[in-house]
Parts: structure tokens; sequence; C-alpha cells
């Protein structure tokens, strides 16, 4: 690596060249890239690799011997389907439980799984290990069945939609998170009401943001978000507050301001990947085929190269001359590496469909706190202080913070 | 609102109905729980009173804790989840009429509106938060009248030139 692209990623990307000084607190674990669908949006490039338990020992001391001292460390489980590795899993488990430097006031365990897979076993083990789960699923049928199908080509709808359900028995929380896509756009509302109709309190929506978006959806988004925001508004008044994070987290950066630095991507630096061979990865997002190619930043054994990322820099500044003048910029998600990665190719380069999304969630958001606070009263106040879910958790009414 | 709902809907709501009141009980129980597990945070310079949690509208908050003359609260730290004893009723009350707040060191453990600042906590009234609400939203509609776009035909010339 010549020294010019070193010192662009050091410049553009303003983060250290190596290697690990930062101290990174979020750790995306992915035990296997095997997986039992094949959903079309996927980043992850599926294959029988899966992590050894030597490697994953050498992963965990790795993340204990580089996460902060005192912070919280946030690990997930990540494939693939995790939950095709269960015994792995276990076995990963134990080995972060039982590590001398392991704090379990610390340390938050989470798993990304498709909800094709769960069991009586399986609910008893992330229960007695306090391990988070987030289900991935795009919605109703309709839309679940579009891009979410086995490697056989079959639908999951009816078996996620089943676990869903048990799930919400058997666990104290379930995180729930949708992608949409171009085609699926215009049934984001329905997606909202069918995960609300499960009884779902914690949804996500996240676009695919490696699809072709056109003029067209971009110019359909303000009424999609705000078919969004009048689902939101009407639980609340009906005293049955969701979170819904396109919503939500916008709330929270409009009532602060905007992001603050830790909220802010902190691929390679806050946060990183790591792939069943000991590969090193900004992002969860970006693990791809995990094979070393494009997105690689090191590996366990070699610590993190910044300048791995160089190629993906684009150059003439650290972002988009529109985005410098513009005075939602520090309420809007340009820092996002992995989105502007897919967008555009660069790190560091926004896309138009970002942009017009961020513009129509901030303007849906302002109308949204706008109405609901003329009928209740304080309402965001908690989410200053970054935890916008209390809402769907406790009273409202402004009394948590 | 309501009818749209349906598509899904009859399935969806009848779902919901049953699981509501099932989910309530459940979370109410989960809650009274997690009170009680809820420990001393570790990190704990990374949320209490010292973090700045208002980075951008730390300016604004200064001066309207100044115009409001509001007073630091006094803030207990309680172990083991005992969550801001007697704080239920406090979003309406007074801050002057609060010399104590119990703090049990989590995120969302100040039952009572309220703001940091500058290491301090200042409790607030439904009008102050009212007020602070309406500020930060006329800020941010100003600002709705001055943003940029990234074009479609920019993001054409972006892709080809990471392709090129």
């Amino acid at each position: 690596m010549s020294a010019t692209p070193a010192r662009a990623a050091h410049v553009i990307l303003k983060i250290p060249l190596n290697n690990l000084g930062s101290r990174p607190r979020t750790y995306t674990l992915s035990i296997t890239n095997r997986c039992n669908l094949a959903c079309t949006y996927c980043y992850v490039v599926k294959s029988p690799t899966t992590m050894t338990l030597t490697m994953a020992r050498r992963a965990v001391d790795f993340i204990f011997q580089h996460a902060p001292p005192k912070s919280h460390l946030d690990i997930g489980f990540f494939g693939g389907e995790p939950l095709l590795e269960f015994p792995l899993l276990q076995s990963i488990t134990d080995m972060i439980e039982n590590h001398p430097a392991y704090d379990p006031g610390r340390v938050i365990l989470s798993l990304t799984t498709n909800g094709t897979i769960f069991s009586d076993e399986i609910a008893a083990f992330l229960n007695a290990h306090a391990i988070r789960v987030c289900v991935s699923c795009d919605g109703p049928a309709h839309v679940q069945n579009l891009f979410r199908r086995t490697s056989a080509g079959k639908d999951t709808s009816a078996v996620v939609e089943r676990n869903l359900l048990a799930m919400q028995q058997a666990l104290p929380a379930v995180l729930v998170n949708a992608v949409y896509h171009p085609q699926t756009l215009r049934f984001l509302p329905d997606t909202l009401d069918y995960l609300s109709g499960l009884g779902l309190r914690q949804i996500y929506l996240n676009p695919d943001f490696s699809a072709r978006w056109s003029r067209q959806e971009a110019q359909e988004l303000p009424a999609v978000y705000r078919a969004l925001g009048e689902r939101y508004i009407a639980w609340y008044l009906e005293d049955d507050p969701h979170f819904i994070s396109l919503l939500d987290t916008k709330i929270a950066v409009l009532v602060r301001g905007g992001y603050r630095p830790l909220e802010r991507c902190q691929m390679g630096t806050g946060e990183l990947a790591i792939t069943p061979d000991g590969g090193l990865y900004p992002c969860g997002r970006l693990i791809g085929s995990g094979t070393g190619k494009e997105f690689r930043i090191g590996t366990i054994e070699s610590g993190v190269d910044m300048t791995q990322l160089a190629p993906r820099c684009a150059p003439g500044g650290e972002q988009n001359p529109e985005c410098a003048d513009c005075s939602l910029k520090d309420c809007c998600m340009t820092w996002c590496g992995c989105s502007n990665a897919f967008m555009t190719g660069y790190v560091n380069r926004v896309g138009p469909f970002l942009c017009a999304s961020e513009r129509a969630l901030i303007q849906i958001s302002m109308e949204v706190i706008t109405e609901l606070e003329r009928q209740l009263g304080p309402l965001f106040l908690h989410h200053l202080s970054g935890e916008p879910q209390w809402n769907s958790r406790e009273e409202r009414k402004g009394k948590t913070l | 609102m309501t009818g749209s709902r349906l598509p899904h809907g009859e399935v969806g709501q009848k779902l919901n109905q049953r699981k509501k009141e099932k989910q309530r009980v459940a979370e109410n129980e989960r809650k009274q729980i997690m009170t009680i597990q809820i420990p001393i945070q570790y990190d704990f310079h990374h949320f209490f009173p010292g973090k700045q949690l208002l980075w951008f509208n730390s300016k604004m908050v200064g001066e309207l804790v100044a115009s409001m003359k509001l007073v630091p609260a006094q803030v207990n730290i309680v172990a083991g989840g005992l969550r801001a004893a007697g704080a239920e009723n406090m979003a309406g009350a007074a801050p002057a009429a609060l010399s104590a707040v119990a703090y049990d060191g989590s995120h969302g453990g100040i039952r009572a509106l309220h703001l940091h600042f500058n290491n301090q906590i200042y409790i607030l009234t439904d009008k102050q938060w009212a007020d602070i609400s309406q500020k930060i939203l006329t800020d941010v509609k100003a600002k709705m009248n001055n943003i940029k776009e990234i074009s479609f035909e920019e993001g054409v010339i972006l892709a080809s030139m990471f392709e090129g």
C-alpha cells in the first residue's frame, strides 16, 4: 500500500491507520457462512465455512484483549444463520462467560437469526445466558416470500410467523428487523401492521441499500413514511407505543440536535466484524464473501489496517459537496459507511436514495413530534438520552428518561 | 388509519387483541423483575450527570437553564435498581419542590422530566419541556428551508466514478 492511499484513508475517514488503539466495543461474530435461506438481497456470500472452536477461542481472546476495559461490550452472533450451528454458539457463549476478563455487568450478547429455527432448548439457552434476539422478517407472506426463501426456493413466511409467536412467549423481548426494497416499499405500512399484529413492539426497518432505487421510489417515500407516522401516532394514542427505528431514531436525533460522535459510523474503530476464518471487517454488513476481498481490513492475528479501505474512499473531500452545505447534515446519516458503499461504491459518498429518505424521514418525524406533543404533552424527552426504546417499554407522558 | 391496518388486519387484529392483555401482564412482570435486577452500571461516567447529553443543543439548553432559573436537583444514587423513589408524580411538580431524586445508574432511571447540563440534573415541568420542545422544532423547521439534495444524476456520476 503506497503512502498516498494510506493518507487518503486516514484523512478522509478521520480514523487511526491501525491498530486497535481505538478499542472497539461492538463486535459481530460471524460464526458460519452457512444458511438455510437464499435471500436475494443478502450481503453475505454463503459457503460451508464455519468457525472452528480453535478460531472461536482466538476470536474471543481478541475481543476481550481489545475491548475497552470499563465500557459496555456488545457481541453479536451472526452468520449465515447462526442457529444452524447451535452447539458452536453454545460453546462460544461458554468461552465468553468463562473468559478471565468477562464481566456480566458490561457484556451484552445478541443473536441475529432468520427466524426459521427455534425450539424450547434454544429458548432455554437464550434465556439462561440473557442473549437478546433480533429476527429478520420482512413482513406478511407476500412480502417475506418475495425475497426471503429457502435455498430450495420454498416460502418461509409460515415458519417465521410461527416462531415469532413462540419466541414472544418464551423470551423476554424479541426485536424484529424488516428490510424493504424498491419492489416492497409500498408494502411497508402493511409490514408494520403485520409485525404489530404479531405482538412485536420493537421494530427495525431498513432499506436494502444495495438495491437500485429510482427517482420514482424516492418520490414515493414521503407518502410511505407518512403512513408509518400515522400508525406511530395512532398507537401512541391507543396507549400502545411502538418503537419504530426509522422514526424513533430520527426523533431522537432531532430532539438532540444531531447525531453524537459515538452514534456515527465507527467502522473499524468502534466496531468490528469477525468472520469464521478470523478476518476483520469494519462492519457486519461488509463481510461479503468473507474470503479476504473488498472490505477486509485485517485478521485477528495482524490487527486492523484501515488503509485497506483506501480504494473505497472517494477523492475530493470527506463527503459530497451538497452535504457540506446542507442545513440538515448533523441530523442525516451521511456518515454510514456501509450504506454509502452499497449505494455508490465509496464509504464517504452518499447516494441519492439516502438523501431522499433522510429528508422525508426528518419531515415526517417532525410532524409526529408536533402532533403527539400537541395531544399528549411532554413525550420525547427520553429521546435526548439516546434511549428512544423507552417509549415502547414504559409509561408514556415523559416520566422516563 | 384503522381501516388501512386491515389488510392483514383481520388476522393481525385478532392476534393483537388476544396477545395485548397477555403481553401487558408479562411486560409488567418483566419490568418488576428487571427493576430489581438492574445493577449499578460499570461505565458510570458514560452517562451519569457528567455526560453531556445535549451535544448540539447545549448552548440552547444552557440559555434555557438560565432563563428558566432552573435549580440543579440533588441526586441520590441507589443500588439494586430502586427507581426514583417518590418520583412517579414528579412530571408535573415544581422543580423547587424536588429536593432529591433517586437514581439507579441506568438509562431511564429518573422517572421525571429532566435535563442534563454541565454535570447537573434539572427537573422540568410539563410547561418547561413544552417550551424546549417548541424551540427545538422551530429550529428544525428553519433548517428545512436550507436543505440541499443529491440528485439521481449525481448518483449516476458517483456510480460511474467507482465502476470506472
